[in-house]
């Protein structure tokens, strides 16, 4: 029983393991961090294999895992009076990887508040649908639509690609 | 606005080729494997992640940190800060209360006693915020409570005034209030059941600063049981949403259990979820505890509860009142005090509560 539930989080982690390493990566800006929330999701996860029900996707489920967790690191942080200023650009899979703009991205999504990023990444990175992002996050469509909204804004503002506030039509066209 | 969406597009698709290098990746799962194996083997986690050993999932391993630090701190501290240790107003002119405790510490440089004014100065230097002064004239020292900011829990610090020597008696994580001063060596504080480093708040208890001497830091953090009257109202908890499960008696207690509810399984893995939101009150005029569960459903069978019993609790009922929980505990009649806890430990938490008839002493 305990070896078929071995396997099954090792499948996860074969296919899961990037997801949820850019997840922390990207909210919490630290790859040491992020290797511990890599690690840490999987081994709960496999402890809670037997409660999982199958309601979400595997994929949901452990981003939710990550989620309660990266949480907590966060509020360590802000107890320490930790500060994001220890910037060590992450790996990335391309050959030759443009690394100027990947540290000016994401310097701009570093700097967009946790809310914010938190839905930017679940929606845009992770590339989970709205109900998805809603029921990781425990919120209504509604306030991750219009999260979002405000997240892409701000995030436009901080890389200066164009106006700083976009129209709710403009918004629902692109989404 | 095209071009701009286009460059936000490249944005995100730049961001999802963050992957785990190749290397790092069989790393991590060696590591996961290892503690899934260690788990199976001897039920003791290993290959803790740093930050995951850093972090506290009860109090009673907040307790084991704080009792590290505080004697790490006192035991380094000596030796860092100069010969002086912590003597911090050895150059202050001789002023204010000189009591019958004086000690002359000539062999230690020059110690003076200090005033009330003395220890504001110290504070404002440090840039804290003082909260209270609490004197303590039978050993001629003052306890001062301060603040590093809102978000954090107070520190507490022990003053002789004779000397001027400050010693850190207990703090931050703990949210807490000076209880009883035992003696110029032991401080009894009461815990709220809050902790600046958690989400979890625990039923409210005691924590304990001992040193073994008048010349020694206080190395010695004790948590121990707090007990009330039974006419005494306690809330505690975190207001998670999840399910009563089950229910059981001890010789001295009855203990409750909780499971995740449809949909909250992986704030039960993520280990993010401790007791519900929890009130406990006496009914006037009878003799029933009336445990109300915030936002609980009801996940096992009243037919548990025939014949539930001991020595204080005749009786268990539960019953669902909206969005709560209510288990009421009807009383013995020598049931007088009543302590709780709750174990983060396993899968599933529980609380549990103790009575007695009278407060048992250590």
């Amino acid at each position: 029983m305990e070896s078929d539930a071995k396997e099954s989080i090792h499948r996860l982690y074969e296919t899961y393991a990037d997801d949820i390493y850019r997840y922390a990566w990207l909210m919490l800006q630290d790859e040491n961090d992020a290797h511990d929330v890599v690690q840490e999701v999987f081994y709960r996860a496999f402890k809670g294999w037997p409660t999982f029900r199958h309601d979400a996707s595997e994929c949901t489920w452990l981003i939710s895992i990550a989620r309660h967790y990266i949480f907590n690191v966060i509020r360590k942080r802000q107890n320490a009076g930790q500060l994001l200023s220890a910037y060590s650009p992450p790996q990335l899979v391309d050959e030759q990887p443009d690394v100027e703009n990947s540290i000016v991205i994401e310097k701009a999504v570093a700097n967009l508040k946790e809310n914010y990023r938190q839905v930017f990444v679940l929606r845009h990175v992770q590339d989970l649908s709205v109900s998805e992002t809603a029921k990781i996050l425990g919120w209504s469509h509604g306030k991750v639509r219009i999260t979002d909204l405000r997240a892409l804004s701000k995030l436009r503002g901080e890389l200066s690609l164009g106006k700083e506030v976009q129209t709710y039509d403009e918004f629902k066209a692109q989404t | 606005m095209m071009n701009s969406r286009r460059k936000l597009d490249n944005a995100s698709n730049e961001l999802t080729k963050i992957a785990l290098p190749p290397i790092k990746r069989n790393q991590l799962w060696d590591a996961i494997e290892r503690r899934i194996d260690g788990d199976g083997a001897t039920g003791i986690q290993q290959d803790m992640p740093v930050s995951e050993q850093r972090s506290h999932r009860s109090t009673w391993g907040q307790f084991a940190a704080a009792i590290a630090a505080v004697a790490v701190l006192c035991a380094f501290l000596p030796t860092l800060i100069h010969h002086r240790q912590l003597w911090v107003f050895t150059h202050t002119p001789a002023m204010g209360r000189s009591g019958p405790h004086h000690q002359d510490n000539t062999s230690r440089g020059s110690v003076h006693s200090i005033t009330i004014d003395d220890i504001k100065q110290y504070y404002r230097n440090k840039h804290l915020k003082i909260l209270a002064i609490v004197p303590s004239p039978a050993y001629h020292a003052e306890i001062v409570e301060s603040s590093v900011d809102s978000t954090s829990a107070n520190d507490f610090d022990w003053w002789d005034m004779n000397t001027g020597k400050v010693e850190l008696l207990a703090g931050r994580p703990f949210y807490m209030s000076i209880h009883q001063v035992i003696s110029a060596n032991e401080v009894l504080f009461l815990a709220t059941g809050r902790n600046s480093e958690s989400p979890f708040v625990d039923f409210p208890y005691y924590i304990d600063a001992r040193r073994p001497n008048a010349n020694s830091p206080f190395v010695d953090t004790n948590l121990q049981a707090a007990y009330f009257p039974i006419q005494k109202s306690i809330m505690f908890g975190d207001g998670k949403v999840e399910a009563l499960s089950h229910i059981s008696v001890t010789s001295d207690g009855v203990t409750m259990g909780y499971s995740p509810i449809r949909g909250q399984e992986a704030n039960f893995a993520a280990d993010s979820t401790g007791a519900p939101k929890t009130t406990i009150s006496k009914i006037s005029g009878k003799n029933e505890l009336v445990i109300t569960l915030n936002n609980t459903t009801q996940n096992f069978s009243q037919s548990q509860l025939y014949g539930m019993r001991n020595a204080f609790v005749q009786s268990i009922t539960v019953q669902s009142t909206g969005s709560d929980v209510q288990v009421v505990l009807h009383l013995s009649s020598q049931t007088k005090f009543y302590t709780g806890s709750i174990d983060r430990q396993h899968t599933m938490p529980t609380t549990t509560l103790r009575f007695a008839n009278v407060v048992p002493t250590k």
